[in-house]
């Protein structure tokens, strides 16, 4: 069932349109994420959504009904902000119980539901505390526990690890998804952050300037890119780019020139890309090997960098740097590799205005 | 005298050069004589006080002075009466003041209502001295049957500390996070729940701030209180030059009356700060 939908949802600020038409529809229990360069309007949307801002125009619907004017309370969001916005003044306790303070619920009621958080969040040795007397991880903790007591439709979070250290973002990480599965409850999560898009999500939506760029479940974005931007976006180390020029193509294989002057042929079709068009070759780091794979490109090496059993290995191919993924566990000599084998399953062909040329055949066809 | 020990405080952490101390003992010397020469003569029987030269340390000890002024004379009231009108004037007209001052702050601030024309105006009505404003204040107050009153003094300090207030509390809304409210609307808070249940804690350092300067400035005002009232309703400001008038030379009198007036600000202030180290320790958001 639909939970969420966002029809042509436009905003502006003064003369400056900074969500320029988005339609969107998530499915109750759905973990969407919503990832993107800083200032692409992902906070902005969430905040459209959560109706602490105003659409310019379109609409927002929350299970069938449209929502455009409901306050925020009514439309039963909760919300964790990316400074937390604990309040100073009340303690843990107070800050879990203020929404049922709000509805008047009774203080039993009030005390039990607080508990219940509490317990799934481990905040109980916490409760009588002030904000200030909390570390990072457990002022997050709360800021979580303030948005279960209520069980709210939906649950939104700007960038709610942003401010911890790295150890603490990875258990929180692991805290959320738990919480999702738990309460199986929608939520939608805005970070720039690329291993959380990925790890979290049933579907990201990646946006650029106030538009979506390509959005679905996290594998499928990141074997299928439409574009070089949604390509190096997701992938840690990013994906490598090789200038390349297309010298000949059929329905199931490319010729390509490579920068160095050497030709390749890879297994895939360059789709309607013409002869002699400049072009980018996409290949993540895995997906480059010391040895074998279905066509070489010459590399140089600079560095090797030992992460245990993975290591990368820097250089360049040509005047494109590059990173490569390598799994033995010996030390590489740089004067011994000069070639890296390319897993082409996996390559991707982009033409010059940065699109896939699978994406491009498919618009075609 | 708070400003000058609270610098001196400063400089003892940060400067251990002695020259810089010998300035700030001259400029202390310089600054807390009168207030000593207050507290000396306040408690010095009459004939030492004319004694020439005069002497800088303690001499006899008297209370005379302190009893003059608290159970006063036939020729003059005793300081109770003026004392206790300084303080309900300054305690209302400051609650006045700052209750409107920081929902107006808070709107400025938070709402951007008006712009950036609105704050400058509200400012710019401190631009005149209010001595300017007398006469046609007079006039008006006289029309209203507003002379000589507790209320027409009320509204008018209100008035005047308003803009004060405004502006000191933008500075501090400006600076306080509004996901904190926003966090309320999510929580189910409307406006009003959400400024007197979150933001206005949060406001509190800054709320006592300013309650320190409008009680002082209404404390200490004197023309005003002088040409719009000053027979049924006079103020602590107004009592103090008439000991000088009525009979002459009575500088232990006035020394002593100077010194209980200046006791309830000190109390004042001293208890706001007490407000302000809490509340700035509330501060600590992230
Ligand atoms: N209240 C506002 N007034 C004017 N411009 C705004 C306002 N809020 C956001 N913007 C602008 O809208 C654009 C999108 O902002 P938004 O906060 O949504 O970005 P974001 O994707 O969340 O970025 P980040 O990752 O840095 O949080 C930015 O260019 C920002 O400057
Ligand atoms: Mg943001």
């Amino acid at each position: 069932m639909t939970a969420l939908s966002l029809r042509g949802i436009r905003k502006s600020f003064g003369a400056v349109e900074v969500i320029k038409g988005i339609d969107l529809d998530i499915d109750s229990g759905e973990f969407v994420v919503f990832v993107g360069p800083s200032g692409c309007g992902k906070s902005t949307l969430l905040r459209i959504i959560s109706g602490l801002e105003q659409a310019t125009s379109g609409d927002t619907v929350f299970d069938e009904e449209v929502v455009n004017d409901h306050t925020p309370f009514e439309r039963g969001v909760a919300m964790v902000f990316q400074s937390y916005a604990l309040y100073p003044h009340m303690t843990v306790a107070e800050n879990l119980g203020f929404p049922l303070k709000l509805a008047k619920a009774d203080p039993q009621e009030i005390a039990a539901k607080v508990k219940a958080a509490a317990d799934i969040l481990q905040l109980g040795p916490l409760l009588d505390r002030k904000p200030d007397q909390l570390s990072g991880g457990q002022k997050q903790r709360v800021a979580m526990g303030r948005t279960i007591v209520r069980s709210p439709r939906i649950f939104l979070f700007d960038e709610p690890l942003s401010n911890l250290d790295a150890d603490l973002r990875i258990e929180m990480r692991l805290e959320i998804e738990k919480l999702h599965k738990r309460l199986d409850a929608t939520m939608i999560y805005v970070t720039h952050d690329q291993v959380e898009a990925m790890t979290l999500a049933d579907r990201i939506v990646v946006l650029r300037d106030g538009s979506v760029e390509q959005m679905g479940p996290p594998l499928d974005l990141y074997e299928n890119p439409v574009n070089t931007f949604v390509a190096s976006f997701l992938g840690s180390p990013r994906i490598n780019f090789l200038n390349v020029e297309l010298l000949d193509s059929d329905a199931s294989s490319c010729k390509l020139l490579l920068a160095d002057g050497s030709h390749v042929t890879a297994p895939f079709s360059a789709g309607t890309a013409s002869v002699g068009e400049k072009m980018k070759l996409g290949v993540r780091p895995e997906d480059l090997s010391a040895s074998g794979g279905d066509f070489s490109i010459p590399f140089r090496m600079e560095i090797h960098e030992r992460l245990g059993p993975t290591s990368y290995l820097y250089g360049r191919s040509g005047a494109d740097s590059i990173v490569a993924e390598y799994r033995e566990r010996g030390a590489v000599t740089p004067a011994t590799l000069t070639t890296l084998g390319v897993n082409s399953a996996h390559a991707h062909l982009f033409d010059a205005n940065g699109l896939s040329v699978r994406n491009r055949q498919e618009r075609v066809s | 005298m708070r400003r000058a020990s609270s610098t001196m405080r400063r400089l003892r952490r940060h400067v251990a050069n002695s020259w810089a101390w010998a300035v700030v003992g001259a400029f202390l010397v310089f600054a807390l004589f009168p207030v000593y020469w207050i507290v000396l003569i306040a408690f010095r029987p009459r004939d030492d006080i004319f004694q020439y030269p005069a002497a800088l340390m303690p001499t006899n000890l008297s209370l005379d002075n302190i009893r003059f002024i608290w159970f006063g004379t036939e020729t003059s009231e005793p300081i109770i009466g003026f004392l206790g009108n300084s303080m309900l004037i300054s305690v209302i007209s400051s609650l006045i003041a700052l209750s409107l001052g920081v929902a107006c702050a808070y709107a400025l601030g938070r709402f951007r209502i008006g712009g950036g024309f609105l704050p400058m105006w509200i400012l710019s009505q401190r631009f005149l001295p209010p001595i300017a404003l007398v006469v046609p204040l007079y006039l008006m107050y006289r029309q209203f049957g507003l002379l000589d009153t507790y209320f027409g003094l009320v509204i008018l300090y209100a008035t005047f500390t308003i803009p004060i207030v405004v502006w000191l509390m933008m500075g501090y809304v400006e600076s306080s996070p509004p996901e904190l409210e926003e966090a309320a609307y999510i929580d189910g808070a409307g406006y009003w729940t959400a400024f007197t249940r979150i933001a206005l804690p949060v406001l509190k350092p800054g709320l006592s701030v300013a309650a320190v300067f409008t009680f002082i400035f209404i404390w200490n005002e004197y023309v005003l209180a002088f040409q719009l009232a000053g027979d049924d309703v006079a103020t602590i400001t107004v009592y103090l030059p008439r000991l000088r008038s009525a009979v002459a030379e009575l500088y232990g009198e006035i020394a002593a009356a100077s010194l209980l007036s200046v006791i309830p600000a000190i109390v004042f202030a001293g208890v706001m700060q007490r407000f302000l180290v809490r509340g700035l320790a509330f501060g600590g958001l992230k």
